[in-house]
């Protein structure tokens, strides 16, 4: 079921109603019921493979259990151990098995000898590697101590399934959303207010802007060898803001919808293409995301605390991760190297912690020159890994970007995206600055507006889905 | 709660009023009406044929059903809107055309005219989308629901004329120049339209832009026609669209003879044979009922004697 499709309109109003108006004062009921629509809304997709994240929450609610009740550290070593062998496993198997095996035959038909393995034909459940990693996150909380487990099954498989979130994120952990779901939440109605303009911010971005771009990206990727360097140009930039869009746009629907039911999911994007350097832009795209891999693979593999080396390692250790975290494809693993190489320069020069705060042009309206200056140096580097990441192939991106400097005419076509582009920064640029419209008409008349705009692209976009429901 | 409540549904019923003056406003009644006479719409991915056609709308209009079928072939025709060019045309159909035996390509003359207009696509289909919304191919609930308060709103607005009423033809939809259909013709296309574009000025532009064809043609712009990826035991056609005697017809037959050569490609027609009288065309471009079933048999018999059918 799409965020943007009517079913889930139905769906949402449904759910709401019960949650709010017939179960109200029963917690637990209201955490059976969100189970319920939660597996309701996955089950709508695939239902088969619903059986993944029952046998999922399962291992980890019981693992949770067992490791607190062990005796000894070997022992909740172990049970941690089972958490991380099933969630990898499937991971491994439902989204990589394809990808070694082929890699596989790759490398063997390259030294000339042929091999009997065949691939699979394994079909990716949407939305694992976000449902993994939230359960996995759990384990590894409760081992180190940072939680108690919940002796609570429906609390822990509704924490696991949280409907608005389930598919692509943000990848909350269960010291915030699970502690949520253990308590009592009342309807307050500035949340629920905050929560449908998110509802709106995402749809906007998502129908409107990501999906306007991609009709214009999957053109031009398509048939990037018939179009001249300045047009590959013009797509890449395009493709940028179609995966902020989806992404954020996503993430803006989860947490809006989350908000309507009382609970609070953690921010996943903060103005990426506002970043002064590649460091902030890491600390304002997926943040989830982010904040997973520091915690649970930077900071055990020794973080920046073994010197400059072991900070490098690590660094590119993650970067590398996380590309094959988004996709069984060498192109996605590029693209971390990529970003890794990016990001390593500022933390060779020790200045990868520049920017940390909100202090963008910091007591104006108007960003300064230089700080234009520093946004655009990082987009259009960031530009290079997005191009791996929508390429087919790595040979594919290659020839892209050396075909964006080829033929260096101006585009007259696939101009279409621009205005959509600088209306999306200009939502953000407000949002940055915290600007508040005065006038309620006013307000209402932009959510209007905005609500229009959405329902005329809905029908002219044919976008079915959301980019990181692949992941 | 209450509040929250109370607010939103003021804000949605509001909303809902403007959603329904929208198209009050904008939707012109010849289109709205469009609704009411149903379409072939086929969702793409489940189709599987032995014939596909590709090209602009000549062959929404050229195609007669009946008289290809009794050929003993299942084929599929995706004639869209010339104005979104080749490239968008042949990309759409990739999918099909993957598992069709035999591809006929129809290279339409506007997009000899100018083959870059691919930027047309988005609003193309955007006013088709709007304007039809059942010819989405995922079609559902919501679209029927705007599609219904269209043609509310047409039947509000019964007066109003979009077009001016030379350029309207009987039958015409913008859709069926959009969607894909499996070689429905229009019965009520008939040769009632005076819309004439030949005049002395206009036949001075279109040979023009035919001179301006011939001196830029080369390889590079050729390619939209040749990228198209065929398996073993496919076999790909050139199919010359009608053409009206009195509208620069020798000037076409040299371009589809040229464009054969260069691509290597055989043609499925002579282009000398696909001149028509003016009489069998409803409009400049189209033919009406009589002509497409003419042209239709002519295409049969080719496809009967072409080598590529068993």
């Amino acid at each position: 079921m799409l965020f943007q499709s009517f079913e889930f309109l139905v769906f949402l109003t449904f759910v709401f109603g019960l949650y709010w108006f017939i179960l109200k004062r029963h917690m637990q009921a209201q955490n059976l019921l969100i189970l319920a629509a939660s597996y309701f809304f996955y089950g709508w997709w695939d239902w088969r493979f619903l059986g993944l994240i029952v046998f999922s929450t399962l291992i980890d609610f019981v693992v949770g259990l067992k490791i607190t009740a062990a005796s000894n550290q070997q022992s909740k070593k172990a049970w941690l151990g089972l958490s991380l062998l099933v969630n990898l496993g499937l991971l491994g198997y439902f989204k990589y098995a394809n990808f070694f095996i082929e890699s596989w035959i790759d490398a063997w038909s390259y030294l000339g000898i042929s091999s009997n393995v065949s691939s699979l034909n394994v079909i990716l459940p949407v939305g694992i590697s976000f449902y993994t990693f939230q359960t996995l996150s759990y384990s590894i909380d409760v081992y180190r101590g940072d939680i108690k487990p919940t002796r609570n099954l429906i609390n822990f498989a509704a924490f696991v399934s949280f409907f608005p979130q389930l598919v692509a994120g943000p990848i909350e952990r269960a010291s915030k959303l699970l502690v949520q779901l253990e308590n009592k939440r009342i309807f307050k109605y500035e949340e629920g207010v905050a929560g449908l303009r998110l509802i709106l911010l995402g749809l906007f971005k998502k129908v409107v802007i990501a999906d306007t771009c991609a009709l214009h990206v999957n053109d031009i990727f398509a048939n990037y060898a018939d179009y001249s360097g300045p047009t590959l140009m013009l797509g890449a930039i395009y493709f940028g803001f179609q995966l902020y869009g989806d992404f954020s746009g996503y993430s803006d629907i989860a947490i809006g919808t989350a908000k309507l039911f009382g609970i609070q999911l953690m921010t996943n994007f903060k103005m990426p293409f506002f970043a002064r350097d590649h460091g902030e832009f890491w600390r304002r795209w997926h943040i989830s995301m982010g904040a997973w891999f520091r915690d649970y693979l930077y900071i055990p593999l020794g973080g920046s605390r073994g010197g400059k080396w072991m900070s490098i390692r690590n660094v590119m250790i993650i970067f590398l991760v996380s590309g094959l975290w988004h996709g069984a494809n060498w192109t996605f693993i590029a693209w971390g190297a990529i970003q890794g190489a990016l990001f390593l320069p500022l933390l060779l020069a020790g200045k990868n912690r520049r920017h940390t705060s909100d202090n963008i042009g910091e007591g104006r309206w108007l960003p300064t020159g230089r700080e234009v200056l520093q946004m655009t140096t990082t987009f259009a580097l960031g530009t290079i890994p997005r191009i791996f990441f929508r390429s087919d192939d790595i040979q594919d991106a290659n020839s892209y970007i050396i075909g964006m400097f080829h033929d260096l005419k101006f585009p007259d076509m696939h101009r279409t995206p621009i205005p959509y582009i600088f209306a999306l920064l200009l939502v953000d640029w407000f949002l940055l600055k915290k600007f508040k419209i005065e006038s309620a008409f006013l307000r209402y008349l932009i959510y209007g507006f905005a609500a229009l705009l959405i329902l005329v692209h809905s029908t002219i976009n044919p976008a079915p889905t959301f980019i990181y429901f692949e992941f | 709660m209450r509040k929250f409540i109370i607010n939103l549904f003021i804000i949605s019923s509001l909303f809902s009023l403007v959603l329904l003056a929208v198209p009050y406003a904008t939707i012109p009644p010849n289109m709205a009406t469009g609704y009411d006479n149903g379409f072939n719409v086929f969702p793409l991915d489940s189709i599987s044929v032995d014939i596909l056609f590709v090209g602009p709308s000549t062959l929404s209009f050229g195609l007669h059903q009946e008289t290809l079928l009794e050929s003993g072939f299942d084929f599929f025709s995706f004639g869209l809107h010339a104005g979104t060019g080749p490239l968008y045309v042949l990309n759409e159909t990739k999918r099909i055309g993957r598992d069709a035996r035999i591809t006929i390509m129809s290279p339409g003359y506007p997009w000899i005219f100018n083959p870059q207009e691919g930027d047309l696509v988005p609003k193309l289909l955007s006013h088709s989308r709007q304007t039809f919304p059942e010819v989405l191919s995922n079609y559902g609930l919501r679209n029927f629901i705007l599609s219904k308060a269209w043609a509310l709103a047409h039947h509000l607005r019964p007066w109003h004329s979009y077009y001016n009423p030379s350029k309207v033809r009987d039958g015409f939809r913008w859709s069926s120049d959009i969607i894909s259909r499996r070689g429905v013709i229009r019965t009520q296309c008939k040769p009632t339209n005076q819309w004439k574009t030949t005049s002395g000025k206009n036949l001075e532009r279109i040979e023009k832009r035919f001179a301006d064809f011939e001196k830029a043609y080369d390889l590079e712009s050729a390619i939209d026609f040749s990228f198209w990826r065929q398996h073993k035991d496919q076999y790909t056609h050139l199919l010359p669209t009608p053409m009206r005697a009195s509208d620069l017809a020798d000037q076409y037959v040299d371009v589809m003879d040229s464009l054969a050569l260069e691509l290597s490609l055989p043609l499925l027609l002579a282009p000398e044979s696909c001149i028509f009288p003016d009489s069998l065309f409803c409009d400049r471009f189209h033919l009406n009922l009589e002509g497409s079933i003419i042209y239709s048999e002519m295409i049969a018999h080719a496809i009967n004697d072409s080598p590529s059918v068993d």
